[in-house]
């Protein structure tokens, strides 16, 4: 068996947490802007739940601007949201809903290499509550895109964005 | 001769106080005394004699304890699923639903394989079998109340395929908890983006069965069930994950209407499989 764990890990964000944390937050910033310009145009029947996780990633902005305090960035990531603006309100409801199951299981990615850079147990904590509904956001998603495979509902085949291709 | 009635006479009550005293005495030596129950290095006064106790073995909760305790959870998903398929309930119209169960049976065996990788490259040994706390404290209960213990008084739910799910949901809503809540404990940052890596998946099975019990879009956002009061099972429970106990109702409902129900919790110190532990 491998030796006891001996030293806690620092609970607050490390200076390479606080950078990986700011892209994190900014891409929440610029989803909670991508779902608000989305839901006027995906039906009554879907508008509430478009608008409900439109909510959460403005809360999961939120929560990673209080963790980083003064060191948050202000701003949406306007690389992301600009490449996914156009998507975001083109087509059927269907269309619009398989177009954010493909942006959430992307952010389930991300955040997964997230979390497996940071060395706060604070930072990881929040993004592993936000990994937990952000997967079932692209669950349900995919459910309202009229989807009924297991695969198409369960598997994520999505890369990690990384801010080299969205700068902040 | 002196009278038996005299002054200095041995009387009844005198023979009564001196015999009381005596037996005091002696019952304050022997709880202070050295030998036998008295307290001995202490200084401690006891009666009766303590009969050697053997400590538990020193168990760190290590990050190979985690995930062994998870690797562990994943057995109970398997087990519990093969249980629900061996009860003969998913034919017909629920056949579909025994697909969905397969898979996500199929589904456990990967990601215990996947735990098991991780555990053998940090040199530890895996844990290829149900987490018996949680069968003790969850799963058996939770059977019993729907298909019925006869030697326990209990009889079989009316519903048992919908109670299943429910259980299954229960399921799978504990293991993404567990998976959230070991990020907090375990130290490699890389173990735990493995080990969400795997917990997200138990939260898309948690949606997909949250959907056949509550579907379509009524069935995705928090809501109340009027009749109980109780919130009713939905895709996505709040905008964070949750690691509050798992309410799960199932079994026959009793005279008010409300079925039996019970709290599951993540594996906590209690129901870790430690470093010495082993299947048996």
């Amino acid at each position: 068996m491998a030796e006891t764990n001996t030293t806690a890990p620092p609970k607050q964000p490390t200076s390479g947490d606080i950078a990986t944390l700011g892209f994190a937050l900014g891409l929440e910033r610029s989803m909670t802007d991508l779902y608000a310009r989305a839901t006027p145009k995906v039906g009554k029947d879907n508008e509430a739940v478009f608008a409900a996780f439109g909510e959460h990633h403005k809360a999961y902005a939120q929560s990673l601007a209080g963790l980083l305090g003064r060191n948050a960035p202000a701003a949406r990531n306007a690389a992301f949201y600009d490449a996914f603006a156009g998507a975001a309100t083109s087509g059927s409801a269907k269309e619009i809903a398989a177009t954010f199951q493909a942006l959430e299981n992307g952010f389930v990615a991300t955040h997964l290499s997230v979390l497996g850079s940071l060395r706060g147990t604070n930072g990881a904590d929040l993004i592993a509550s936000i990994i937990a509904i952000e997967a079932r956001h692209a669950t349900v998603l995919g459910a309202l895109a009229g989807k009924t495979g297991l695969d198409d509902l369960l598997t994520n085949s999505a890369e990690a964005l990384s801010p080299e291709t969205y700068p902040a | 001769m002196t009278s038996l009635n005299g002054s200095d006479a041995f009387s009844r009550r005198k023979f009564l106080q001196t015999g009381g005293l005596a037996l005091a005495s002696a019952a304050v030596l022997a709880a202070c005394g050295k030998d036998g129950a008295a307290g001995g290095e202490s200084g401690i006064p006891r009666l009766g004699v303590v009969p050697p106790t053997t400590g538990l073995p020193d168990a760190p909760v290590t990050d190979l304890v985690l995930l062994r305790t998870a690797q562990s959870v994943e057995h109970n998903a398997i087990d519990a699923y093969a249980a629900a398929l061996g009860l003969g309930l998913f034919t017909g119209e629920a056949t579909a639903l025994g697909n969905v169960v397969k898979r996500f049976q199929a589904d456990h065996s990967a990601h215990s394989d996947a735990l098991g990788g991780l555990i053998t490259k940090a040199k530890g040994e895996t844990y290829e079998c149900a987490n018996p706390q949680i069968n003790k404290l969850y799963i058996t209960p939770a059977i019993d109340l729907i298909v019925g213990n006869e030697a326990a008084g209990i009889e079989p739910s009316d519903t048992p395929l919908a109670d299943l799910l429910v259980l299954a949901h229960g399921l799978e809503s504990l293991a993404a908890a567990t998976y959230q809540y070991y990020v907090s404990l375990l130290s490699d940052p890389a173990l735990r983006a493995a080990a969400m890596s795997i917990g997200e998946q138990e939260g898309r099975h948690a949606t997909i069965l949250a959907q056949a019990i509550n579907p379509g879009v009524a069935g995705v956002l928090p809501s109340i069930d009027p009749e109980t009061g109780r919130e009713n099972i939905v895709a996505i429970p709040g905008a964070y994950g949750s690691l509050k106990p798992i309410n799960v109702a199932v079994g026959k409902p009793s005279e008010s209407g409300s079925k039996p129900s019970l709290n599951m919790e993540t594996p906590s110190l209690n129901s870790m499989i430690y470093d010495y532990m082993s299947c048996s």
